[in-house]
């Protein structure tokens, strides 16, 4: 079976000193996975440009724009974890950046299950500050059934 | 533009985002907690890019930045944008008239 997220496209304790470059280390985490074409990290970029993704709790969710969806091969997420935080809006800074591969509504169940856990204040507050994949991978992961 | 509905004719809540794999997904899944929450049942809530918005939508919950290109796609459904992705009080008004069977009004 196909997870939506493995150990290769989670990076713990990373240092990222703007949200672009944040932006552009989870895009690369994604083409690494297989998730999407290497040009889909300018369509993140450009979303950002236009509405950030931060949605609370020191958690952003970068990811392409309608017109990038033919960039994604299969579903799937990045985990990029930024312990002292990134700058994502003007008083709130992002810990867990979480890019998101996604093309098709068969999905939602699968990113229902990772908003589940980020609504969460002390799950998102563990999963911004373990030092253990299997913590992020227990919390994030889903098979993918439609892979 | 319509500015009120009355739950009796609502089936469907839209959720609607830029690309409609997102944002919206996050929201969907908090309203449908919230609505469970208050025994609210038979609504539909599903999630929508902005640009594939069905033209007889009756109910629409947005992002403020994209209520404008909302409501001129569809006119007659009642639009209430909300500005925070977790927790926005503007979701707990939705929910609170559907509970109560009171008029849902446009916001943002």
């Amino acid at each position: 079976m196909q997870y939506m997220l493995t150990e290769e496209t989670i990076s713990l304790n990373a240092n990222a000193s703007s949200k672009e470059e944040a932006t552009r280390m989870a895009g690369e985490l994604l083409v690494r996975g297989g998730y999407v074409a290497e040009s889909y990290i300018d369509g993140m970029l450009a979303r950002e440009e236009t509405m950030s993704t931060y949605i609370g709790n020191g958690v952003a969710i970068p990811h392409g724009q309608f017109d990038d969806l033919t960039l994604v091969y299969r579903t799937g997420i990045s985990v990029l974890q930024v312990r002292d935080g990134v700058t994502w809006e003007d008083n709130e800074k992002a810990h867990l950046i979480i890019g998101i591969a996604s093309n098709s509504d068969d999905h939602i169940n699968i990113l229902a299950n990772l908003a589940e856990a980020i609504e969460d204040p002390e799950t998102a507050k563990l999963l911004a500050e373990t030092s253990e994949i299997s913590v992020v991978l227990d919390h994030l992961n889903a098979p993918n059934t439609n892979a | 533009m319509a500015d009120t509905i009355h739950p009796s004719k609502v089936s469907t809540i839209i959720i609607v985002c830029e690309a409609g794999v997102g944002s919206s997904v996050i929201v969907v899944n908090q309203t449908k907690k919230k609505l469970r929450k208050a025994n609210v049942e038979g609504y539909k809530v599903i999630h929508k890019s902005a640009r594939m918005v069905p033209e007889d939508a009756q109910l629409i919950i947005c992002h403020k930045g994209l209520s404008k290109m909302v409501r001129k796609r569809v006119p007659d459904a009642v639009v209430v944008a909300f500005t925070m992705f977790l927790n926005d009080p503007a979701i707990d008004r939705v929910v609170s008239a559907l509970a109560n069977g009171t008029e849902i009004h446009a916001e943002g």
